[in-house]
């Protein structure tokens, strides 16, 4: 018995004739074969626009997925196969098709110039000072809004290499909250003990290993 | 035993008159407010510079000797008359207008208290903290000040007076305080519980359930006797209720009992009475007398020789903790008191009450023993005080 699958379509979901034929043409591509009998009782409160879900992205992209990736696009690509039921073999029961997620778009991936460095947060790793010492780094123009916070922080956060390197016998002078040059030799020596590049800055392994840990 | 008071020199401004003490380390991690952190700089420490401190926002420097001062602006609190009192992780009051400095909070103390009223709506016989009728409500705020600049890794924190519930919703709040900034911190909160006879302010500390032990004084099974130890009529009939509705709502009670020659004759009595009526305290605690306050003036209303009630006292301890509830001796000398008691006594944990007597010194059991109070004296001497050997104790 051969059935007219857009005509039992339109009678039981009420769909229009033009959307109930390209859901079986969205059926075709994916290589599956519909199960006409199941389909209608599987979601009788989700029949609104159900083909749209199965050719869009139906994930939230958000910036966490994406750190440090400057390229989206195959990541889209693989969420709308992931939407696809290419290899699910026909069980058209699936309740993926309950959630639609038309999620509002997600916020743009930071424009590399504009700084995103709250004050108060030491430099994070992947933003590693290439010449400097964190003080340099958080006094940068991006962090004007709260200079005098940031500066706070800086010194507090020298202290305290100051005062474990003390603690350690790297460093011998006083604890003044200023990274010069007896400091950063101090903290070279330091890496170099702990086998670390001697850079002379206090990036977050050093501060690791220093027992300070970065809030 | 260290003193909780001395003298300094203050110079600059105090922002605050309640500072934490932190080294220099633990001062740059924390998350406190900077403005109520003094820095403690030990006298053979590092060099540091002040100005830094200042511009870091911090309270004041701590230190012992004068030379530190360089004009930077940061208040300094120096030249203390005894420099042991302060150390690092305290909370302090200083007061800048006569120097006194006071430690409201010892770190590593073994018994961290706060001191809530020094009103009372009885008065014991043998009361050591002789209540005043004085407004008091600045030690409330000065305690909402200090709460928050306890360490929250402190396991016990306790609270007396005076009669803390005479404070009326201001209880609730300390109990709250401490909820918020001490979550670990479990609270002993002595009252004599008759305010609690009232369902409304039973059920005004709600938020002690679970974080609170309450210890209520006991004094007898009967009004008369336990009335005339506290001297107010109807008070044994307050606090049954009291303890009766904090225990429906599912508070930890523990029931102390103060031993001495007004309260002897009943002692017995009251262990059948707690363990029949009251099964569910967590503790009952029996207590030799602090020679302290009103119980020097009335010494030969109250005084016994703790050889005269050893063994009443070891069957009354003994009676409940063979019933299932903990019993404990505090405050009773091991030499005084007979060997079946010992399994009980605990040494107090208290600083104050770990004094011990000249014949102590050669004594096997002194390690263990809980000593005597700093206010004893030879009118509360036993004649049984003695040094054991250790093959006594070792039999």
């Amino acid at each position: 018995m051969k059935r007219n699958v857009a005509e039992y379509l339109k009678r039981v979901l009420g769909w229009s004739g033009p959307m109930a034929v390209g859901l079986s043409s969205v059926w075709t591509n994916a290589g599956a074969t519909p199960v006409v009998g199941i389909l209608p009782e599987a979601h009788p409160a989700n029949t609104r626009l159900q083909p749209l879900t199965l050719t869009m992205p139906n994930r939230m992209e958000g910036p966490a997925l994406f750190v440090g990736h400057r390229s989206h696009s195959s990541h889209r690509s693989h969420n709308s196969h992931r939407s696809h039921y290419s290899g699910s073999g026909g069980g058209y029961t699936s309740p993926s098709y309950s959630t639609p997620l038309y999620s509002p778009p997600p916020p743009p991936p930071p424009p590399p110039s504009a700084s995103t460095y709250r004050p108060s947060v030491p430099v994070p790793s992947k933003a590693k000072p290439t010449d400097g010492t964190a003080a340099v780094d958080s006094g940068a123009p991006g962090t004007a809004q709260k200079p005098k916070a940031s500066q706070q922080e800086a010194i507090a956060m020298a202290m305290r290499v100051q005062v474990e390197l003390l603690r350690l016998g790297y460093y011998k002078g006083k604890i003044d909250g200023k990274m010069g040059p007896a400091t950063r030799e101090a903290l070279k020596a330091f890496q170099i003990a702990e086998f670390l590049p001697p850079t002379g800055t206090m990036d977050n392994i050093t501060l690791a290993k220093l027992g300070i840990v970065a809030k | 035993m260290l003193p909780l008071h001395t003298r300094a020199k203050i110079s600059g401004h105090l922002p605050k008159q309640i500072l934490k003490v932190l080294g220099l380390s633990e001062a740059l991690a924390t998350e406190l407010p900077r403005d109520q952190v003094a820095i403690f700089l030990p006298a053979d420490g590092m060099s540091v510079d002040v100005e830094a401190l200042r511009v870091l926002g911090f309270a004041a420097v701590v230190h012992s000797d004068q030379d530190m001062l360089d004009g930077s602006g940061l208040a300094a609190v120096h030249s203390l008359t005894n420099p042991a009192v302060v150390a690092a992780g305290d909370v302090v009051r200083v007061r800048p207008d006569n120097g006194q400095v006071s430690v409201l909070y010892r770190r590593g103390a073994n018994a961290n208290t706060l001191f809530l009223t020094e009103q009372c709506n009885s008065r014991c016989l043998m009361c050591s903290q002789p209540p005043r009728d004085e407004d008091d409500l600045w030690r409330v705020r000065e305690l909402l000040d200090l709460i928050p600049l306890i360490d929250p890794e402190l396991p016990q924190l306790g609270f007396t007076g005076g009669e803390p519930t005479l404070l009326g919703p201001l209880l609730p709040e300390l109990i709250r305080a401490c909820a918020a900034s001490l979550p670990q911190t479990g609270l002993h909160i002595l009252t004599n519980g008759r305010n609690f006879a009232e369902i409304g302010v039973a059920d005004s500390v709600a938020d002690a359930v679970g974080r609170a032990t309450w210890a209520v004084p006991l004094y007898a099974d009967v009004p008369t006797r336990h009335d005339y130890v506290v001297q107010v009529t109807g008070a044994f009939e307050e606090t049954i209720h009291g303890i009766y509705n904090l225990a429906e709502r599912g508070h930890s009670i523990e029931i102390r009992f103060v031993i001495h020659a007004q309260t002897l004759p009943r002692m017995h009595a009251l262990s059948e009475f707690i363990w029949r009526n009251m099964p569910f305290v967590s503790h009952v605690a029996f207590m030799g007398t602090e020679p302290m306050g009103y119980a020097k003036v009335n010494r030969d209303l109250l005084w016994v020789d703790p050889m005269d009630y050893g063994s009443d006292l070891v069957k009354a301890a003994w009676h409940l903790q063979d019933r299932g509830i903990q019993a404990s001796i505090y405050n009773v000398p091991l030499c005084v008191l007979p060997e079946a008691g010992w399994p009980l006594a605990r040494q107090s944990i208290s600083d104050w009450k770990n004094i011990y007597d000249a014949a102590c010194d050669s004594c096997s059991l002194k390690q263990r023993c809980c000593g005597f109070f700093a206010s004893h004296g030879p009118a509360w001497r036993s004649r049984g005080i003695r040094s054991v050997g250790y093959s006594e104790a070792a039999e």
